[in-house]
């Protein structure tokens, strides 16, 4: 008899149906899986047959063969387990009724028949939604994950038993809806600018970036408290709306770094890759075309501690995602494009002991060595960067205890009027912030008088700026301009943007 | 139009990795630089220059138009000692070099120069002092001579060059090799202002160990005076400075640190010429007679603010964090009064935040 199951799976970040067709034959006891399966998916074999014994159902001495259509798309993972089962289970006549068509089955199962997590719940479930399936039914472990959606008919249950029982006319609740906002009240950062004492410059600097989205990079000896300001970011930034969260999450689901508990990232992503990180670690890729932390840091900050370490390989990578905010990732099997939209913010040593410019340490590098240190960073890529701060780690006891530092939530409630300016000026141009300004849109909007202009060719003369910073500036001083309310950028904009240009002036590029 | 006695001597300073004291016995043995071709002179050729380079030498001879061309191809000129472009100040030392080649602007050498020598990994106010002083030489009228090399040397040619004044660099590898090779723009610069690149080495020559002290004879050559703001104690330029005195050049030196090993070199040598201690540009131009307008300095109102920093940063360099609790102002103001305050050129950035009087 044959029996076909509804299933789904992702290609990417967007899910297709997958028709789980089970034909039980007479011939010599064995199972065939047919339809590109991976090896993930081929071992269904051994669960499914323990899951199904050991709910205490019987598993057909018969001939098995079991169809993933459409045949001809890699399938990966462990989650046809279940629709597999329930196949195997309504093909042999052990599961009465033909309500299972009405349901789409997604789940790995344990050899106990245990139903276990998924990774990817909720793209899948978004993109069966835009397809028109409305019922679902899911591992116990993707509850909260299936919670955040709207709409759709969700039941999470606990073992294959629960299944049949559910299919044969057992009464139980679907999913409650959660909210995001509770969600997101009970999850803090557990850093704030209110602990960083001093480094008033940066800080004002880190603001600027975050009004205007604007890429960082910090330089600084060892222990300046790069990595410190850098983990605060997040907390100015403004809340990520629900839209927002959705697509973080979808990507953090798919990579299966999403905390099953909590079901959605209420938090802006912040991620760290290790500076010996691989290209597809870092951009996506791999046989399976997985999500890079580029992407994992979508709507949050991608932090590269010690730039200049990472290979110069992953660093140029960093190019196109940057400019699209999106990156595609080809591989043999599949091109899958993610989303990319991050902050980049950096962080460098002067040299590699740490110490060229130090007041107080004498520095060991040779020039050459220094060159090649700093020319790790192109100038394509430093293009990408609008500002460079300094940070140092003289210690001002006096001025540490001296004041209350403002709070993150207080900068934070700037930041949101600014990005609120922004958002209304770009209303036609679809983009969001002063940084994604285009060359056209930086003409229109970045218009300068006489006296700014003077003042730029000035800084341009006496301190030995390259010329391709002018649209850094620029953009720079729209994002000072929006701080203050400013209609037009005046002088002390100009002025406070030539400011952030650390790196043409230390080392004379 | 060369003389066929140019053509001999290109040929012969085209020989590579040949010591001068060889060419010199070569050339003191002849009456006439064109007897050097005849037969009867062959041997002693042979002789002095022993087989390879004396090959070396005839075969340039065969081919002297092919090197012209390739010297033209670099737009790159040279001057015997026969000539009379060839600066007269070297004649004035013992072991001056027969051919020079030249690039860039040649009527540099006929002016008066000082050269600007020391360490090649200088301290903060190292640079300081060659900055302020080169500029001040060359905005006087003097041309600044100095070697090309990191450090002071770089400090040296830039603030001519970035105040658009020429400058003459004598290198210690043929004019076709930029080293060290980051000085590219520097090279750049150095001619696009009017400057001179000089060395007596041939085209191709590699920048060899011992060709630093053997170049450093013309930098002081070239020169009326050298100056040395600091130097560490094995530094090359204290080489320059120990030929300097030989070829009877004025000397001055700004004392250093006395805790830097960077300007040990320097200290000591004040301690044994003390009369070369200097404090100021005006105290060597004035030493060397040099004749210049005296500038005003422009004077700039300044806001409150402004005196408050230029106030407080007269004792010390401070802090960018040092000024804001000085001046109650917001970082966003701050930020703006230095960088205009810099643009004036009353404040300097130092390095990481710091700031101190220009």
């Amino acid at each position: 008899m044959l029996a076909k199951v509804k299933s789904y799976t992702l290609d990417g970040l967007v899910g297709y149906g997958v028709d789980v067709e089970v034909d039980i034959n007479n011939g010599l006891p064995g199972y065939e899986l047919v339809g590109l399966a991976s090896t993930a998916t081929k071992e269904s074999k051994e669960r499914v047959r323990s899951a199904i014994k050991n709910s205490g159902y019987f598993y057909p001495t018969k001939r098995l063969t079991v169809n993933l259509a459409p045949a001809d798309t890699k399938k990966e993972g462990p989650s046809f387990d279940l629709p597999i089962a329930v196949g195997v289970l309504a093909a042999s006549e052990q599961l009465e009724g033909k309500r299972y068509k009405d349901f789409v089955f997604v789940g790995e199962l344990s050899l106990d028949g245990k139903l276990r997590h998924v990774n990817g719940i909720m793209p899948i479930l978004i993109s069966a939604l835009q397809n028109g399936e409305k019922r679902f039914i899911i591992s116990k472990d993707n509850e909260r994950e299936a919670s955040y959606i709207d709409g759709i008919e969700v039941y999470a249950l606990e073992n294959l038993r629960e299944v049949v029982d559910f299919l044969q006319g057992a009464e139980r609740q679907p999913v409650q809806t959660s909210s995001y906002q509770s969600t997101c009240q009970t999850h803090g950062y557990g850093v704030d600018f209110a602990d960083v004492k001093g480094q008033a410059i940066a800080k004002r600097a880190l603001e600027i970036a975050v009004a205007g989205g604007h890429n960082v990079l910090m330089i600084g000896p060892p222990g300046a408290g790069k990595t410190m300001l850098a983990k605060c970011i997040p907390t100015i930034m403004p809340e990520m709306t629900f839209e927002e969260a959705v697509e973080v999450t979808k990507v953090h689901s798919v990579a299966g770094i999403l905390d099953g508990s909590v079901g959605i990232v209420t938090t802006r992503p912040f991620r760290t890759p290790h500076h010996t990180t691989t290209v597809p670690a870092l951009v996506g890729g791999g046989t399976k075309a997985k999500p890079g932390e580029v992407s994992l840091a979508n709507h949050g900050v991608l932090f590269l501690d010690e730039m200049p370490e990472y290979s110069r390989h992953a660093l140029e990578t960093l190019r196109q995602p940057l400019e699209d905010r999106k990156v595609t990732v080809s591989r043999v099997s599949q091109t899958v494009e993610y989303p990319a939209n991050f902050m980049l913010v950096a962080s460098m040593n002067p040299c590699p002991c740490g110490n060229y410019g130090s007041k107080t340490q004498i520095c060991r590098c040779t020039p050459v060595q220094i060159h090649n240190y700093v020319s790790k960073l192109s100038g394509p890529l430093m293009d990408r960067i609008d500002l460079q701060i300094e940070v140092d780690n003289i210690t001002y006891d006096e001025f540490r205890t001296k004041g209350e530092a403002e709070t993150s939530a207080a900068i934070k409630a700037r930041i949101n009027a600014v990005r609120e300016i922004e958002r209304k000026r770009f209303e036609k141009d679809g983009i969001l912030t002063n940084a994604e300004m285009t060359t056209a849109q930086i003409n229109k909007y970045c218009k300068i008088d006489k006296d700014s202009e003077r003042l730029l060719a000035k800084a341009f003369e006496r301190l030995n700026l390259s010329a391709r910073g002018t649209t850094r500036i620029l953009k720079v001083a729209r994002t000072i301009a929006d701080m203050e309310g400013a209609e037009d950028i005046r002088p002390q904009h100009i002025a406070e943007a030539i400011q952030y240009r650390g790196l043409d002036r230390k080392y004379d590029r | 139009m060369r003389t066929f006695e140019d053509k001999i001597l290109l040929a012969l300073a085209c020989v590579k990795e040949l010591c001068l004291k060889k060419k010199t016995s070569l050339l003191e043995c002849v009456d006439d630089v064109n007897e050097l071709v005849s037969a009867a002179a062959r041997e002693t050729v042979f002789k002095l220059l022993g087989d390879e380079a004396a090959t070396e030498f005839f075969e340039n001879l065969a081919k002297i138009d092919d090197i012209q061309k390739e010297l033209d191809a670099h737009e790159i000129e040279y001057v015997t000692y026969l000539d009379d472009d060839y600066p007269e100040k070297l004649f004035e030392i013992y072991d001056r070099p027969q051919v020079l080649f030249l690039k860039g602007n040649k009527r540099a050498l006929k002016e008066d120069a000082i050269a600007v020598v020391g360490t090649r990994k200088p301290t903060r106010y190292g640079v300081k002092i060659a900055d302020a002083f080169a500029r001040e030489f060359a905005q006087a009228g003097l041309v600044v001579v100095s070697g090309f090399a990191r450090g002071i040397d770089a400090t040296a040619h830039k603030a001519c060059v970035s105040n658009g004044l020429k400058t003459i660099a004598v290198f210690a590898c043929g004019l076709d090799v930029c080293y060290p090779a980051e000085h590219r723009g520097l090279l750049d610069g150095i001619l696009q202002n009017d400057g001179l690149l000089v060395s007596e080495y041939p085209l191709g020559s590699k920048p060899l160990q011992y060709h630093f002290p053997e170049r450093n004879r013309i930098i002081s050559g070239l020169a009326r005076a050298v100056f040395l703001p600091e130097a560490a104690k094995n530094s090359g330029s204290l080489i320059t400075m120990r030929l300097a005195i030989e070829q009877g050049r004025e000397i001055f030196v700004t004392p250093g640190n006395i805790f830097e090993d960077e300007a040990a070199g320097s200290n000591e040598l004040l301690k044994e010429m003390p009369h070369a201690l200097t404090f100021s540009p005006d105290d060597v131009l004035d030493a060397l007679r040099v004749n210049r307008e005296v500038r005003e300095k422009e004077a700039v109102e300044l806001s409150i603010a402004e005196t408050q920093i230029v106030d407080a940063l007269h004792d010390n360099e401070l802090h960018f964090e040092e000024l804001l609790e000085i001046t109650g102002l917001t970082v966003a103001e701050l930020t703006n009064t230095l960088i205009n305050l810099e643009l004036n050129g009353i404040v300097e950035q130092t390095s990481g935040n710091y700031y101190i009087l220009a």
